[in-house]
């Protein structure tokens, strides 16, 4: 269980995020919506340790992430906004690069598992050449490698299209029922949202997200 | 580590041939060079045609001193081709030994022993025959004082009863024991005998310029994959991103010094030219320290190309390996703060190597970038 409390963020006089609180249990996805500049992305590189709060405490399965976080890494995937893959790699070989940096062992066929659970059946190809959606499902698809706890998703189906998105929406989904992962999840894209999060958290002050919220008939929690 | 090798073999199977071409790099362009230089130099002798009527051991004498002139390339041919190769002016000059060369010597006969022929385009002939003449009078000499001492002996009943082939040979060895003039040549504190093997770039010097170009330039792999996005990663994996960055710097540094090693036999069997192995292994982690610290202080890797190339022409001009100025010589500073110090001269501890120590520390103390 990952529990945040009373969580604030700073840079210089700058207040980006202010007394924070919410919990997310196993097989739970949570969405967070807000507008650009909110603090979505910060949010999420806090909870992902590679950024450290100004005040509040979070803990994931008991752990605090002041003193364990190196022990923490280890529970946590993060699927970051930009493409992180290495472009000249095959599809193999940036999931086996991967795979040896990772706690657990995989064998190939695993991570050939792994990439056709997230409908990504170019195992051979370049990375260079794949669709911005398989790309996408790639980066999810490492990130899971070390089986983590807890999914960090900083709008991982931006820029793609409806069959790529559909697919790994309902791939998270999956994940988070059968195998009780803990998903956080940004996105901007309200149908996605709507469909896949067990709660929605909004952040900011613009009232916009919780009407469009509302208007889909759900109370928006606001952080 | 097994898992930092496998890692790095699939980077180096997307860049093998750039790889490949960086790490042989500064090994072909030091044979490359050294032997255009030494055809070049080999070329820009004057070309002088010796027509021998006798082969005696005094001709023989002549011709070694001709052959051993530095600007003088000498051929031995017959007459007519010498001459016709010298209306070609494919000869710079001629000079015929002839018949009974060695016993008008001993003779003290000094007139018709040789016959020069020039065209109007010679220039060694002048040089040519003033060594031939003071050669003469050399030999000359020695015979009349040979036959002198000979007479005085006999003159004076002596009872040693010396060899005319005693005396010269005497002669010879005290002349080669109180020559007056002899001089050696050396740069940067490092005596060398001035011989005609000499070359005109040591090939040592060139290969530590063409090596710390080379280590420089192999090293855009840290700033290349620093700024990937890739490298997010790692903070999810075994290894944060120092201790990847240094055990992939280490696996180049041991990859570089194999290359050096293949460079060292290399040059040993084709220019006999040797280097202590430590000298290279402490010129090699130094070096590829100070490309390692130096990659990481950039984002971008045209800036860094730019700034490594200016980098290594200042320390192959300063430290005098290709251009032997004068300044540089004298500028002893410069020396503690060559990175070709160590490799050159065998100076290990200077400025350069305690500066890239203590940076090597700052870098491997500091705070990384993703907090733990």
């Amino acid at each position: 269980m990952l529990e945040v409390e009373t969580l604030s963020k700073t840079y210089g006089k700058k207040q980006i995020l202010e007394n924070i609180s919410f919990s997310i249990k196993p097989g739970e996805v949570i969405g967070i919506v807000g507008e650009n500049g909110a603090g979505k992305s910060t949010l999420l590189q806090m909870l992902a340790t590679l950024s450290k709060p100004t005040s509040g405490t979070i803990t994931l399965n008991g752990q605090s992430y002041d003193t364990r976080a190196k022990q923490i890494r280890r529970q946590i995937g993060f699927v970051p906004q930009d493409i992180a893959l290495w472009e000249d790699f095959l599809v193999k070989e940036n999931m086996m690069f991967f795979e040896k940096l990772a706690w657990t062992r995989k064998s190939p066929d695993q991570l050939k598992q792994l990439c056709s659970d997230v409908k990504l059946d170019k195992w051979n190809e370049p990375v260079k050449i794949l669709s911005g959606g398989m790309k996408r499902k790639l980066n999810i698809a490492i990130t899971l490698i070390h089986e983590p706890d807890l999914l960090l998703l900083d709008e991982p189906t931006a820029g793609i299209d409806l069959k790529s998105r559909k697919e790994i929406g309902s791939y998270l989904s999956k994940l988070a029922k059968k195998q009780e992962k803990m998903i956080l999840y940004t996105s901007h894209d309200m149908d996605e949202i709507m469909q896949l999060c067990d709660r929605i958290y909004c952040i900011g002050d613009d009232p916009f997200y919780q009407q469009v919220l509302k208007s889909y008939g759900k109370n928006p929690i606001l952080l | 580590m097994k898992q930092i090798i496998t890692t790095r073999l699939m980077h180096w199977k997307k860049q093998w041939i750039s790889l490949v071409f960086w790490l042989l790099f500064p090994l072909i362009a030091t044979i490359s060079l050294t032997m255009i230089t030494d055809t070049v130099q080999e070329d820009s002798k004057v070309p002088v045609g010796i027509v021998l009527e006798e082969e005696t051991a005094a001709v023989k004498e002549l011709t070694e001193e001709i052959k051993a002139a530095p600007f003088i390339r000498m051929e031995i041919l017959p007459e007519d081709e010498a001459l016709h190769n010298l209306e070609k002016h494919e000869l710079d000059s001629v000079f015929i030994i002839h018949e009974d060369f060695e016993e008008n010597i001993q003779q003290d006969n000094r007139t018709r022993l040789i016959t020069g022929y020039q065209s109007d385009l010679s220039l060694a002939y002048s040089p040519v025959k003033e060594m031939i003449i003071s050669y003469v009078q050399q030999e000359t000499g020695r015979a009349k004082a040979a036959f002198t001492v000979k007479q005085l002996e006999q003159q004076y009943n002596g009872q040693e009863n010396w060899a005319y082939e005693e005396i010269i040979a005497k002669s010879k060895s005290i002349q080669q024991e109180e020559n007056l003039l002899q001089t050696d040549l050396s740069f940067l504190e490092t005596p060398e005998a001035a011989d005609d093997t000499s070359k005109l770039f040591p090939v040592w010097a060139l290969w530590g310029v063409f090596s710390f170009l080379s280590t420089l330039l192999v090293f855009d792999w840290v700033i290349k994959e620093k700024r990937s996005k890739a490298i997010l990663r790692l903070a999810f994996s075994r290894w944060s991103l120092k201790s990847y960055l240094l055990q992939n710097f280490m696996l180049y540094m041991v990859i570089l010094f194999a290359f050096d090693l293949a460079a060292a036999g290399a040059f040993y069997v084709m220019f006999n030219e040797w280097i202590s192995p430590v000298n290279l292994l402490v010129y090699r982690i130094l070096t590829s320290m100070a490309a390692f610290l130096f990659a990481n202080l950039f984002k971008n890797q045209f800036i860094y190309y730019t700034v490594s190339f200016a980098f290594v022409l200042v320390a192959a001009i300063g430290s005098g390996a290709l251009l032997p100025l004068e300044s540089a010589i004298q500028s002893k500073w410069f020396d503690s703060i060559n990175p070709l110090a160590p490799l050159l001269s065998g100076e290990y501890i200077n400025i350069w190597s305690v500066f890239m120590l203590l940076f090597a520390a700052a870098w491997l103390f500091r705070k990384e970038k993703f907090h733990a």
